[in-house]
């Protein structure tokens, strides 16, 4: 099984506020998720899409990635894989594409929510740029109120340990 | 100039060549290996670098950089492009370059390449009228498959659509130009693919395989695939000789590092002498660093554990006035208690020592003088609680009073902290404070002690930190930085006691030192006790590189990142300082709480009364290791785990192997001629042994155990594949077929018993007689498995490793330790009728309440009926106060009639589930009342029995 991406596609637009086109563009199989992504980016209000050629790509790539890899993750062995390939790849970043959000962080919000909320505080720390990332974003305003907060206290030691006999 | 990084022979790099040829661009080929430091993350092969250092790890948009998609057909090339990347890449990679054998796969992959023959009807290019990304693409991607002969009949034959296509572009110069300049090898260029893209494989798929019943199942569910340089690796290590490895160095005298040689120092927290330890002090100090100690004896490095009881403190003088003996008795007669209880558990410290020793006073005053000419020592004049009638300072231990900690109503705080509401508690501040020894109320009275100024050292500290945290547990490492982040004060290290090292300062000389000063140097002083070169272990020569473990649960981290750094640092003489701080989290008792200052819980005395073998305890306590968060121990788990792991995985699969050889081969190691199929279980197992390995030298015990259930797992699943039992019975083929697979699993055993030497020594000697075999050296550089046991090696007599735990005598155990503990609760024997009189007000009360908010009645009308139910319980609490407190330590078991008292249990065990079952049902009380009178009247017959005291009703040992 992989995770059902059309399916987060009808909640990212209930987000943006806007509907999937879900018109076939082409007569090639399995596909035309891409394309349903970019429109959904397009038709919306905010101001998602990339201002220009290299963040384009950027976001192409992204969406390829999370099509191809992250869509994947509800293996424990895949999860681990993509987890860590993103932790990697925020630690210099904010968003995933240029410097703002992008229809890509959107979609891969909602791709690895739930892999998310079932992690260990311990692999939460392990994680920790991908997780700055997520928590930044849960409290981006687009997501405020929407969605029950994962925590990501991280310092669930630092009630500080008395430290005696 | 723009930069591509490959891998060799990736067919997916023909994208970005000819896309960049088609743009005229000129780039930088780099020929990499997928895991060299230089390829950028997420090390997806290939890859582009733009000017801007920014990095498309995607091929197909790379394409895009090269050959921007114009507008009006955008849409039909984004979807082939998805569709490739998705699609046909996968497919192609997973059956062509990758060993799975899957129909399913394959089946998908030639209907996909049937579409795609549709599609190119009567066309020259994918889509529109020239070249786009998507023709770019898919060409790549399928241009091995159609210049392979074998690949191109197999999987093209009905494709002349596609086989034009690709023609007629290769003819083309960019596509030409491409193929000459990076060569593919068609027959492993998917390999290459696979490596480079590291496509994921779908559990949707293997489900599907799995209703295939074919014969060959069992094999094929071992899901790793082993990759040909592992098999080749393994091979070379099985022809290995075993007489030619290395030997394990044998000691004689005491321990001390080498200069070039790996030094391991292993210190667990000195467990403080006043208890019984109980379970989650085992596991959180000694045996963890046991366990460590042994693995780093098995690298052969010089490894020097130490442990040892802390002995001086309040607590000790507490006990001795608890148990009317000095405190010198009681350090001699816990210390004792300890020693016994490590030694059945197996604990090899290389010195258990004790604080209270001449060497520990020369330490401690040294290491004073040295901090106080540093500069580093001031004293201040702090109020502290005085005793009138006893005429003396009273440590925090020795005052109790009401938590004044807003909202916490607990009467019984001690002077350091609160047992109700568990926040820190500054003595004076008390609510009603009393003298612990005589119930006096002492005064507030100024008293000056030195102080360590950590402020002044922290600087130093912060940079120690930085320096070596790096490999701490990550619990010790947020601790650490939060306390530092809060910023360090000065530490009162002096108190008014008598029991302990006395300050060699005049005018202070009626003082000691406390705990924080104290205990950590006991590392020392112990040290010391074991070897009079105790200083190369703690002021090494430069080259004398030394490895310091520490071991505890993290409430002592600030004691051990802290303050005992400080001391070292601040002496400044090149004192050796902790490298890598491991702290366990709590390990709770069933769902509640080990508590030492209640008594509540196994201890160490009590795991030796079960008759369950120590490497068993030892096991399991590893096995629920509370490495990441807090675990707990559980009857049932320990059972099951014992059951399935140990006996049913382990045991079973060496007793197999060793009674077959017994059986069939004259207790010798039989001819062994190995397939391939052997060393895809030995290469599967090398990698357990890697895991291992690089598990225990990051102290991850937990996962060491993992490993090493693993191997027996792929052995129990070899031998059921390979069924040695049929093959002995056929030709003389199979025979020599069945000698190899005993001999094998023989040889795994072996491995085994020397991994299993860390976690349970005995069950690793006993395992070791029976193959006549000794410890191999651990190398965790290079994790091998080498024929330990070669053809003709003799074997002596199997037995089983294991035996089972049977439910019946869990559940024995599980009630005679719930029955103690509540016995060990607290027991009223004075105003015992006054007590019962307002439980059973309080009973009613309660009822009442219940009833009323459950028919849902306003707020108005029940909240005063509550308030008078918390003013019963505060009266109940305080009756239970006045009763006089009998701490006595746990003892055994003092059962006089075993039968009555076990018959009595049930019956209130069956009592106690009807009455809960009625007042969950929400019965009324008239209904459940005459029961709870008959579960009353057999407690207190019980009670009789077994001449131990009820535990009070609302007072419960757990919940």
């Amino acid at each position: 099984m992989v995770v059902n991406i059309q399916g987060k596609l009808n909640q990212i637009a209930a987000l943006l506020k806007t509907k999937v086109d879900n018109t076939k563009t082409s007569k090639i199989p399995n596909t035309g998720i891409v394309n349903k992504i970019l429109k959904l980016s397009k038709s919306s209000q905010l101001k998602l899409n990339p201002t220009n050629d290299l963040e384009s790509l950027e976001l192409q790539q992204w969406i390829e990635y999370i099509n191809t890899y992250a869509a994947h993750i509800d293996s424990p062995q895949n999860a681990k894989t993509v987890l860590s390939e993103l932790n990697e790849m925020l630690s210099i970043k904010t968003y995933l594409v240029g410097y703002r959000l992008t229809i890509a962080d959107i979609l891969l919000f909602y791709v690895l929510k739930d892999t998310l909320v079932s992690l260990s505080n311990f692999e939460k720390e392990k994680y920790l740029n991908l997780c700055r990332w997520f928590d930044n974003l849960q409290h981006d305003d687009i997501f405020k109120q929407k969605h029950e907060v994962i925590d990501f206290s991280s310092n669930y030691l630092a009630v500080v340990v008395p430290s005696r006999h | 100039m723009v930069n591509i990084y490959t891998n060799e022979n990736n067919p997916a790099t023909l994208k970005l060549i000819i896309a960049k040829n088609i743009a005229k661009q000129v780039v930088n080929l780099k020929l990499v290996n997928l895991h060299d430091n230089t390829v950028p993350q997420p090390k997806h092969l290939p890859c582009l670098e733009l000017d801007n250092q920014e990095i498309l790890f995607s091929a197909n948009t790379s394409i895009c950089y090269f050959v921007p998609i114009a507008d009006e057909t955008s849409a039909d090339i984004v979807d082939l492009l998805e569709w490739e990347s998705t699609v046909l890449s996968p497919q192609l990679a997973q059956v062509l370059g990758s060993s799975s054998k899957s129909d399913n796969i394959k089946n998908s992959l030639l209907s996909s390449l049937k579409f795609l023959n549709e599609l190119l009807q009567n066309r020259n290019f994918l889509v529109g009228n020239d070249i786009t990304p998507a023709d770019i693409a898919i060409w790549s991607t399928l241009y091995p498959l159609s210049s392979c002969e074998k690949f191109s009949k197999e999987f093209l034959g009905a494709s002349p659509n596609i086989k034009s296509w690709i023609d007629s572009l290769k003819s083309r110069n960019e596509f030409n130009e491409a193929i000459d300049s990076f060569k593919l090898d068609s027959s492993t260029a998917y390999n290459a693919l696979l490596t480079g893209a590291k496509y994921l494989s779908t559990t949707e798929d293997s489900g599907k395989e799995k209703k295939v019943p074919a014969p060959q199942v069992e094999k094929e569910s071992i899901p790793e695939t082993v990759t040909a340089e592992e098999l080749a690796s393994v091979k070379e290590s099985w022809k290995k000789d075993i007489t030619k490895q290395v030997k394990l160095k044998q000691t004689n005298g005491p321990v001390l590092p080498i200069p070039g040689e790996k030094n391991v120092l292993i210190t667990s927290a000195l467990p403080y002498v006043n208890n019984v330890p109980h379970l989650g002090n085992l596991i959180g100090c000694v045996l963890s660093a046991d366990v460590f100690a042994r693995f780093s004896r098995l690298c052969n490095h010089n490894t020097l554990y130490l442990c040892g009881t802390d002995e001086y403190g309040t607590a000790t003088e507490t006990k001795a006035l608890e148990e009317g003996l000095t405190c010198q008795q009681i350090c001699d007669k816990y210390h004792k208690i300890h020693k016994e209880i490590y030694e059945w558990f197996n604990i090899s410290f290389d010195h258990f020592g004790r604080t209270s020793t001449p060497h520990q006073k020369e330490i401690c005053q040294d290491m004073f003088f040295c901090l106080n000419n540093n500069g580093f020592m001031f004293t201040e004049s702090v109020d502290q609680l005085h005793c009138e009638r006893c005429n003396k300072f009273l440590a925090d231990r020795f005052v109790e009073g009401g938590c004044p900690h807003p909202g916490c109503n607990y009467e019984d705080a001690r002077g350091d902290q609160c047992d109700g509401c568990g926040k820190l508690i500054n003595a004076t501040e008390l609510k009603n404070p009393r003298c612990k020894t005589c119930s006096n109320t002492p005064k507030v009275k100024k008293s000056t002690q030195f102080f360590m100024d950590l402020p002044k050292l922290e600087p130093l500290v912060h940079h120690w930190f930085r320096l070596r945290s790096p490999n701490w547990s990550s619990n010790a490492q947020v601790i650490a930085r939060s306390w530092l982040k809060e910023g360090l004060k000065p530490r009162c290290i002096t108190r008014d006691l008598k029991w302990g090292v006395p300050v060699p300062v005049d005018g202070f000389r009626d003082k000691v030192f406390y705990v924080w000063f104290d205990a950590p140097l006991g590392y020392l002083s112990i040290s010391k006790a074991y070897t009079k070169d105790y200083e190369k272990w703690w002021k090494p020569v430069k080259e004398e590189d030394i490895s310091y473990y520490q071991f505890m649960a993290k409430d002592n981290v600030p004691f051990h990142s802290i303050m005992f750094p400080a001391t070292m640092l601040g002496a400044n003489k090149g004192y050796t300082t902790v490298s890598h701080l491991m702290a366990t989290e709590y390990l709770n008792y069933e769902d509640g709480k080990f508590s030492k200052s209640r008594g509540v819980g196994v201890f160490g005395t009590d795991a030796q009364s079960t008759g369950i073998p120590s490497d068993i305890w030892r096991f399991y306590l590893l096995y629920i290791r509370p490495e990441s968060q807090d675990s707990s121990f559980s009857w049932t788990d320990f059972a099951t785990k014992n059951n399935s792991e140990l006996l049913n995985n382990l045991g079973n699969f060496i007793n197999r192997a060793l009674v077959f050889a017994k059986n069939n081969f004259n207790r010798t190691v039989p001819e062994m001629n190995l397939l391939d199929e052997d060393y895809n279980l030995l290469a599967l197992c090398t990698r357990e042994l890697k895991g291992y390995l690089d598990s225990l030298e990051k102290v991850k015990l937990k996962d060491g155990i993992r490993h090493i259930l693993s191997i027996s797992r792929h052995g129990n699943q070899y031998m059921q594949s390979n069924q040695p039992w049929v093959l002995l019975k056929g030709s003389d083929e199979q025979k020599l077929r069945a000698g190899t697979v005993v001999g094998v699993c023989c040889n795994l055993a072996c491995l085994i018993a020397t991994l299993l030497h860390p976690y349970m020594p005995d069950t690793s000697e006993n395992l070791k007689k029976q193959l006549n075999a000794k410890n191999i050296v651990l190398n965790p550089r290079l994790p091998e498995i080498i024929k330990m046991l070669p053809s003709g090696h003799k074997l002596e007599e199997p037995s089983p490793l294991f035996a089972k735990i049977e439910q019946a005598a869990i559940d024995e155990l599980k009630r005679k330790f719930a029955g103690k503990q509540q016995s060990e609760a607290k027991n009223s024997t004075g105003n015992s009728s006054e007590i019962k009189e307002l439980e059973a007000e309080i009973a009613k009360q309660s009822a009442k309440v219940t009833y009323m908010k459950s028919k849902g009645e306003p707020k108005a009308l029940w909240q005063p009926e509550v308030a008078i139910l918390q003013g019963l319980n505060k009266k109940l609490e305080s009756a239970r106060k006045s009763a006089p407190a009998l701490n006595k330590p746990p003892t055994q078991n003092n059962v006089a009639n075993g039968g009555d008292v076990k018959k009595l249990e049930d019956e209130i065990a069956k009592q106690a589930l009807v009455v809960r079952k009625l007042k969950e049902g929400g019965s009324e009380k008239s209904v459940w009342q005459p029961e709870v009178d008959k579960l009353l009247e057999l407690k207190k017959q019980l009670a009789q029995v077994s001449g131990v005291a009820l535990p009070q009703k609302g007072k419960k040992g757990k919940k």
